[in-house]
């Protein structure tokens, strides 16, 4: 067992174990500081797979930008740090079948497909200069699309929550 | 040695219970944790079969474009879901039948 082995199967447990706890925790808060693991195990997977710049981007944008939005919508709304998520029976059973379906369709593709890559070629990520490079040729038109979008929805959502007059 | 199978298992798992979130939760906000789980899972797939395919880089743009979407996507549904915690003081999606016909 090599470290990054090791590191591996840490994160993936990790990433999972707290997945688990956000589709099933009983407070809503605890839901959000699960996510928060999430977030975490899935930037130390970037991490081994040598995407640096898209690790810190995932703790900047993630962590410190999504989650600190989710817990202020928690807390915001009166009473839901401590609200118990009722989940209906029926509800409950039928979702849970559902995810079980979509689980073995994933797992029946998955086994039987031939993976001709076992070993990760010898590769040491694009880094902060090659995708600055990709973006400003490769990727312009949807750099420039993001762009537009991001500004429309952030202004979107400074109307959505303006003080009405 | 961690081969793709490994990163393709872990991204299936948080896709799934990215899903489960979604059919199983009432709560607003518990939905949205379950959208961000399962786009998570998809942008963890996009770098996994770049990095194994021998060119990092595009799989870490898509990712990147996957960031910044989920960030305007955050934005925009916590809004409509304070304004709707406003209007009817929950934020129980089955009780969002406002503009049912």
């Amino acid at each position: 067992m090599t470290w990054e082995t090791v590191i591996f199967y840490l994160a993936a447990a990790l990433t999972v174990g707290s997945a688990l706890m956000v589709a099933f925790s009983r407070r809503l808060i605890n839901a959000g500081f699960a996510l928060l693991a999430t977030f975490g195990g899935v930037a130390i997977l970037y991490g081994l797979l040598g995407a640096s710049f898209l690790a810190g981007t995932q703790v900047l944008l993630y962590i410190g930008g999504i989650l600190v939005l989710l817990i202020f919508a928690i807390v915001l709304t009166k009473n839901m740090e401590h609200a118990r998520i009722s989940m209906t029976g029926i509800q409950k059973v039928l979702g849970v079948i559902m995810a079980a379906v979509l689980a073995v369709v994933l797992w029946i593709s998955f086994s039987g497909t031939e993976w001709l890559v076992r070993t990760p070629p010898d590769f040491a990520g694009a880094g902060p200069e090659g995708i600055g490079n990709l973006f400003m040729t490769d990727y312009i038109l949807p750099f420039e699309a993001i762009s537009v979008l991001l500004l429309i929805a952030l202004v979107g959502a400074a109307y959505m929550v303006r003080r009405k007059t | 040695m961690i081969g793709i199978e490994h990163y393709t298992v872990v991204s299936g798992l948080l896709f799934v219970i990215g899903l489960t979130t979604v059919m199983v939760r009432r709560n607003a906000i518990a939905i949205l944790m379950g959208v961000e789980l399962i786009l998570n899972a998809a942008a963890l797939n996009f770098v996994a079969f770049s990095r194994f395919s021998g060119a990092g880089g595009p799989g870490e743009v898509t990712a990147l474009f996957v960031v910044v979407l989920a960030v305007a996507e955050a934005a925009v549904a916590l809004a409509i879901i304070l304004n709707y915690f406003k209007l009817l003081g929950s934020v129980d999606v089955d009780e969002a039948d406002l503009m049912k016909g």
